[in-house]
């Protein structure tokens, strides 16, 4: 990787959340037992230790969970997302407690803050008292590596593009202001969509509500860029095929780690291990096309087991030397690479077996080809049925779906309503509601034949815009996009996101962002970032913006005589992009990519790490 | 010199009375007649016309607060009991305590504060003595009631009433006097019965006192006092004699005869207790203290040395009284008569240092340098080498800059910061430098302070003790706001501190006005505190509402920009609609749940409808909410607005949260109707479908007890086939419309499953699939077939093959198959389906299309 240097140290935003969680529990005297939400484990987990909790007198922690928890010690702490389900459970154990006459003090910590409706709750349910103290736990964005900062807040997508309920919104906002107060204001700020633009108003709000003037601090991010996922909902829809995607996709990456099952270790045992730039073979690896990867492994190895060898004809002097400094070095490079081959080998098996309720990997990636360069449509129609008909795995099928509907801005309606019935028909009636979620996100949609629900959807979010005041611009963004029907083609053409077919993208040694995808299609969203960063704003991009969703806005400092000075020209080439809903690995590996080539220094900061699965799963109804 | 007129020698020490304001602002009080106090940091003075004379004949005195230059700050007329004594607290509060031990506090513009009560025994006893103190934990009061027992509050914030222990012997006559000791934990009272000296403390217990080494045999003590910080206490005798000593008895200072029994009308020590306090443990000269001893015309001060000064009170030429009153401060003691303010204190070190005649400190010959050097005589050179080859001028500026600072009047000051200016080129020290700049900075501000027109008499010695935020503060509690936001911009405090904080001060009392219209009044402040940051627009509110002025509230609040404050206020002032629309603005929605809930609460529901949907962000959240917390309502919320979509949906997500059937036909007939309503014919047409469904499920049940309910139509014919139902499934497939497509894979899946592969022939010849023959090939694989392939493989289509060949797995067919056929995609194909164990064939592959490529 690029140098670091004046690079922004994310890790002080992991010393902060630690230094709340301490003041919290500090504030709590006595032994005490913690009770986590079980969606906070793995955050948790990342920010601080047993050790560190055992110091600030956690005895035992247990997952918050259904079942009452009769043990413990009498003080006992819930660390909880302020979530309408989880207060009722906090308050049955409160109350079972009180039947089993067990005296206990709790204290309920809200991640990252109490809600009224919280607290309400917990009143309905008769138990707020001298005995239950509510209060804030402000931990927003978890470092997962030095250049990728989350919330780790998935429900987000769900609450704010289906549902409309921007609380989270604040907690974005709240984010960014905290960001500020580390790294200075960020002078630049470009945003696209209709959240972004909320967020970038609340943050304007909350400096001025805190009183904080522009922060003092010298910047060191010149450039934050606002995107709604809304904006890009096709990148995440499409498989990964990058190695660090594909690891997502098949084993699941949660907050930056993962579990590598019997299967990959090739042990009884599973191993769990962080997913960093701290991993040398790792950071290697993680942003390749995956065909690039095994070629890598296996020349990597063999070096290793070089440097072994070279053990044997050392002197006594040489092999203690040897022993002492570059051992450790190497067995810890060489367990990492054990556990990459072995994951290569299993991401192998997916490609080349496929399964039996995931299909062959190829013809989806062809599949998705054709999607997105928007050819062979009835061939792809024909492929998703028999998906449905073959009652694939459910997420998989609808992802194509989605991906359909995406590309084609909207389904037309016989089409929709065949795919619908044959949907219900395999999977069942309750994804009625599904449907009707999908349709609210804007994920699946029905080609309007120029009546009701769009122009009512249209409405409603103008009257939400009216509310932030902007309603000119959306009205035009939106009528905008009203005429131009097939506005991802359109898009995708202007910024030609599908490189032409006679260009020859290496995925070894790539040369442009669509390497990600096998040189198929370069992420909207990383091709938006590219183009502010090159412009310096969105000026002469309106021609395409007008199409997406959302409104577009910027704020750009006046170029001070100041700007001459070193560090903020240093500062100038750091961006700060920050994805609204979540941002997948292919992308990620796209923008270091493009920071790598552009001479950017590159931070992701987003609410949650997605990929199209459990981007969709928020979605899906789950029946009870 | 100059410097030097109001100086006298007391001993080894010098003592000087500063004259601070001459002549008085006030045309004319007699204050023999009137009950007069000063505060301590600052000089406030209020007078009121004694009680004895005028209140028994029924009228009311007027109280006069005047401050330390005597310019009135207000009057106010006295309406409650019998006025026994005013005093001011240590937070400029005057404080009035009346005959039945009632004490009324107020401020200094005469508006009542507060209220409390010495107790029972006292309103039965009256009150007779009282003695006001302070001590750590802030102003004290102690009474003494007419059965001569004593009464202590420690702290007039939290008036607690404590009894003292009675005065061991007394008869019928009073003790002979009494006194406070405030000491750090709590406060006694000294008394003395005769010549019996007793300690009294809120235990019940006394303990009796010693004077150490007494020589004379008093009858008894008349008078006593303790120093303002407690260490010192002064026995007064029926012959005159004073003793003076440490206020535990243990340590004699010194005896003194003054000749004269009779009571004097004030005895106070003249003592610096903030440098005394400074130092520890009390071990500090005695040459720093002295008592002042108050009698009609003259002032008598004795030192601790035996050595006395003696002042005569000038007479005033009105009045032809000499009337003065004393009242100790910190630092010293002010001496207000009719029309002079002084202040009696130590000539401090420093200036002494510099001005007592014959002085070859540092800080003189500095001082001498510099008036040389502005004759511009060759003698400064001289004085200057000299100290810089003792190497003392830096002492030397030090000492100049401190003498400045202690000085009251600016032609002193000015001098001495001018020699001190001049040593201090010579010597470059940041911190001599940074010493310079505050001490100016410091001059500046007491000098502006001490102006006739605000008359807030500080010494620099008290100032450094009160902080300069306190001093700020005071100004604003005496509405000097201009002075004060002044202050604060020329010692550049943050604004949040400094200016705003003033602003804001200021804006709580502007809107008090009565007489100026809401609008100029929001107007005005807006207008001052626009460019102010950190102004809490809501605290100006909430004065505001508490002024009775709501219009004026809310215009106030347009101005808030913490958005939960405005919303709080907002609700709070019952206007619910606006504090949902601030809320909604603010985008924190946590804001905006509560805003709703108190609309909820407080407004019917057709209003609460028809406000909320006027916000969509707020309908959407209740919406939320409702899902979460009342789906009765949220149903309702979307009949109302006729939105049956969501209706149904509601209804459809309700169907499968029950497991009994009728419940679930019932709920989703419901949605039914709902999508009838909608007229949405396709969502009407599928909900039919599956209630038919339901009822098939449900029927199958009964006649073969497997579950099929919770399955879609997909399953139920899996299901069916699997349990060879197949003229049931070929019903249900007709029912239901199945395509062929679907119900081949059906068909074949399960016939696969079943390894039934004869049948699994026989059906793929019964007619041309619609599927094709590779999903065929897959059943085969999947079911560990492989043996079956072959039948299936000749009927794939000829571009299919390489494909289905994959699909079997036999990577090494496929590859020939490709070879032979010569077809670059396939080619592709075979090679992304080669695994690590493939690497012959991939080899080959590869080699196969880069000959075709070529051609």
């Amino acid at each position: 990787m690029t140098s670091m240097n004046a690079f922004p140290d994310v890790s002080v935003l992991k010393g902060l959340a630690r230094q709340q969680l301490a003041m919290s529990l500090g504030n709590f005297y006595g032994k005490k037992d913690l009770v986590i939400d079980p969606t906070l484990m793995t955050p948790l987990d990342r920010l601080t230790g047993v050790q560190f909790l055992k110091e600030k007198g956690v005895d035992k922690i247990f997952k918050l969970e259904h079942k009452e928890i009769l043990g413990g010690c009498d003080q006992r702490v819930y660390i909880v997302r302020p979530e309408v389900k989880i207060m009722r459970q906090i308050a049955a154990h409160i109350n079972s407690d009180k039947r089993a006459e067990k005296l206990r003090k709790y204290r309920i910590l809200m991640v990252p803050r109490q809600l009224h409706i919280c607290n309400m709750i917990l009143e309905q349910e008769g138990v707020l008292g001298n005995t239950v103290l509510i209060e804030d736990l402000h931990i927003d964005f978890i470092p997962l590596d030095s250049d990728i900062i989350s919330l780790e807040n998935p429900q987000l997508l769900n609450a704010v593009f289906r549902e409309g309920d921007q609380t989270w919104l604040h907690t974005v906002a709240r984010s960014i202001v905290n960001i500020q107060a580390a790294f200075g204001t960020i002078p630049n700020v470009y945003g696209q969509g209709h959240n972004a633009k909320i967020v970038d108003e609340l943050v304007k709000t909350l400096t001025s509500e805190f009183d904080e003037k522009k922060s003092p601090l010298q910047h060191q991010i010149g450039h934050l860029i606002l995107l709604d996922r809304d904006v890009d909902y096709v990148t995440p829809l499409c498989s990964q095929v990058t190695y660090e995607g594909l690891l997502d996709d098949i084993f699941e990456i949660k907050c930056g780690a993962i579990d590598f099952g019997p299967e990959v270790t090739g042990t009884e045992k599973s191993v769990k291990t962080l997913l960093n730039s701290d991993d040398a073979i790792f950071d290697q690896i993680r942003n390749r096309h995956f065909t690039a990867v095994f070629k890598f492994l296996s020349s990597r190895a063999k070096e290793i087991q070089a440097n072994y060898d070279k053990r044997h004809n050392m002197e006594l002097q040489d092999l203690k030397n040897f022993v002492a400094s570059e051992l450790k070095g190497l067995k810890q490079e060489h367990r990492s690479l054990t556990l990459h081959i072995g994951a290569s080998e299993v991401i192998m098996k997916h490609k080349t077996k496929g399964s039996l309720k995931k299909g062959d990997l190829q013809d989806i990636l062809r599949i998705e080809h054709s999607l997105l360069e928007g050819s062979d449509f009835r061939e792809c129609v024909v492929y998703i049925e028999e998906c449905i008909h073959r009652q694939y795995d459910m997420l998989l099928t609808l992802r194509l779906l989605c991906l359909l509907s995406c590309t084609t801005s909207g389904l037309l309606s016989k089409d929709y309503q065949n795919l619908k019935t044959q949907f219900l028909h395999s999977y069942g009636f309750e994804h009625m509601i599904t449907f009707f979620n999908l349709k609210k996100a804007g994920l699946l949609t029905e080609a309007q034949t120029g009546k009701e629900t769009s122009i009512e959807s249209n409405l409603n979010k103008l009257a939400d815009s009216r509310a932030v005041g902007s309603a000119v611009s959306y009205v035009t963004s939106s009528l905008a996009a009203l005429q131009k029907k097939d506005w991802f083609r359109t898009v995708s053409k202007k910024l030609s996101l599908i490189p032409k077919p006679g260009t020859e993208n290496n995925t070894h040694t790539p040369s442009d962002m669509s390497y990600v995808f096998g040189g198929a299609y370069v992420p909207l969203t990383c091709r938006l970032v590219e183009q502010s960063l090159q412009r310096q704003g969105w000026s002469g991009l309106e021609d395409v913006l007008r199409h997406l969703p959302g409104t577009t806005f910027e704020k750009q400092e006046a170029r001070s005589a100041k700007a001459g000075k070193t560090g903020a020209t240093m500062a100038s080439k750091v961006v700060l992009i920050y994805f609204i809903g979540g941002v997948t690995y292919s992308e990620i590996a796209a923008l270091r990519f493009l920071g790598r080539q552009k001479g950017y220094k590159v931070l992701i900061a987003a609410t949650s790490i997605i990929n199209g699965s459990r981007m969709l799963e928020s979605f899906v109804e789950t029946v009870k | 010199m100059s410097e030097t007129l109001e100086w006298n020698p007391l001993g080894e020490n010098t003592i000087r009375k500063c004259c601070l304001y001459n002549p008085m602002g006030w045309n004319s009080v007699d204050l023999s007649k009137n009950m007069t106090c000063i505060s301590k940091y600052g000089g406030l003075i209020a007078t009121v016309q004694d009680e004895s004379d005028t209140s028994r004949s029924g009228k009311r005195p007027d109280v006069y607060v005047y401050n330390a230059a005597g310019r009135e700050i207000s009057v106010f007329k006295w309406n409650s009991g019998i006025l026994l004594g005013i005093a001011w607290t240590h937070s400029d509060e005057l404080l009035c305590l009346q005959e039945d031990g009632q004490v009324l506090l107020y401020n200094i513009f005469g508006i009542f504060q507060r209220t409390f009560t010495m107790g029972m025994e006292c309103r039965e006893n009256k009150v007779l003595e009282y003695e006001v103190f302070t001590s750590q934990h802030g102003t004290g009061i102690a009474v003494m009631n007419g059965l001569y027992r004593f009464l202590i509050v420690s702290n007039i914030d939290e008036p607690k009433v404590r009894m003292l222990a009675d005065v061991p012997g007394l008869k019928r006559t009073p003790p002979s006097s009494w006194c406070v000791l405030s000491g750090p934990r709590s406060s006694k009272v000294l008394a003395a019965n005769d010549n019996d000296i007793y300690l009294l403390d809120y235990g019940g217990q006394s303990f009796q006192q010693t004077p150490a080494a007494l020589n004379s045999t008093p009858l008894s003590y008349i008078a006593m006092s303790v120093s303002v910080d407690g260490k010192h206490i002064v026995l007064f005798t029926d012959a005159g004699v004073l003793w003076m000593g440490s206020s535990d008895f243990q340590e004699k200072y010194c005896e003194f005869n003054t000749a004269n029994g009779s009571r004097p009308k004030q005895l106070m020590w003249c003592c610096d207790s903030i440098a005394s306090n400074s130092i520890a443990n009390g071990l500090m000269p005695k040459n720093n203290i002295a008592v002042v001893i108050y009698r009609p015309k003259t002032i008598l001060v004795v030192g601790p040395s035996k050595d006395w000064v003696k002042y005569t009170v000038e007479e005033d030429f009105k009045s032809q009284l000499g009337s003065a009153v004393l009242c100790p401060d910190v630092d010293g003691v002010h001496i207000v008569t009719a029309n002079k303010h002084e202040f009696l204190q130590h000539v401090p070190e420093s200036v002494q240092g510099i001005f007592k005649v014959g002085s070859m400190l540092p800080g003189a010959l500095l001082n001498d340098a510099a008036k040389e050097y502005s004759h511009k005589s060759e003698k400064a050179d001289e004085y200057l080498r000299m100290l810089i080859e003792k190497q003392q001028l830096e002492k030397a500026v030090e000492q100049c800059i401190h003498a400045a600072s202690v000085e009251f009047q600016p032609r002193i000051q000015k001098l001495l910061l001018q020699a001190a200016s001049f040593g201090k080129s010579f010597v470059p020290s940041p911190t001599l430098t940074e010493l310079f700049v505050t001490t100016c900075q410091a001059l500046r501000v007491l000098n502006a302070v001490r102006d006739f027109d605000t008359g807030v008499a500080l010494s620099s010695a008290q100032l450094k003790h009160l902080t300069m935020d306190c001093l700020i503060d005071r100004l604003v509690l005496r509405r000097q706001f201009h002075l004060a936001y002044q202050i604060c911009d020329y010692l550049k405090i943050p604004s949040d501190q400094g200016s705003s904080r003033i602003l804001s001060h200021w804006a709580c009392y502007k809107v008090q006005q009565t007489e100026v219209s809401d609008d100029s009044i929001a107007n005005a402040i807006r207008g001052k505190l626009k460019s102010a940051v950190g102004v809490s627009y809501a605290s100006i509110a909430e004065k505001s509402v508490e002024c009775g002025k709501k219009e004026l509230a809310i215009k106030l609040l347009e101005f808030e920009p913490r958005a939960s404050e405005q919303v709080r206020l907002l609700s709070k002032l019952g206007k619910h609609t606006l504090a949902l629309e601030k809320a909604v603005l603010s985008g924190n929605t946590d804001l905006t749940h509560s805003a709703i809930a108190r609309l909820r609460e407080r407004t019917n529901l057709a209003d609460f409808l028809c406000a909320i949907r006027q916000h969509p962000v707020a309908y959407k959240l209740h919406l939320k909410y409702c899902r979460q917390q009342n789906e009765r309502m949220l149903k309702d919320l979307h009949e109302q607005e006729d939105n049956f979509i969501e209706l149904a949906h509601c209804y459809i997500h309700d169907s499968f949260g029950t497991f009994r059937p009728e419940e679930r036909v019932m709920l989703l007939h419901s949605a039914l109707d709902n999508f009838s309503k909608a007229r949405d014919e396709y969502c009407t047409k599928a909900t039919e479908e599956q209630l038919q469904l339901l009822h098939e499920q449900t029927n199958l049940e009964q006649d073969t007890e497997s579950s099929y309910v919770e399955g879609s139509l997909h399953d139920t014919l899996h299901s069916l086939l699997t349990s060879n139902q197949i003229k049931k499934a070929e019903q249900l497939r007709k029912q239901f419309k199945v395509n062929d497509k679907r119900w081949w894979w059906l068909r074949i899946t399960a016939l696969g499953e079943q390894r039934n592969f004869a049948e699994l022939e026989s059906f793929s010849r019964s007619k041309k699939s619609p599927i094709g023959y590779i999903p065929f090939v897959e059943v085969c694989m999947n079911n560990h077939a492989s043996e079956e392939v072959p039948k299936y493989i000749s009927k794939v289509t000829q571009d299919k093959r390489v494909s289905a060949l994959l699909k079997t797995g036999n990577v090494k067919y496929a590859a020939d198959l490709a070879i032979q056929t010569k077809n670059l995609s396939d080619l592709d194909m075979v090679l992304k389906k080669c695994g690590p164990e493939h690497r012959a064939i991939a080899e080959l592959v590869r080699n196969a299309m880069v000959q075709y490529q070529r051609r």
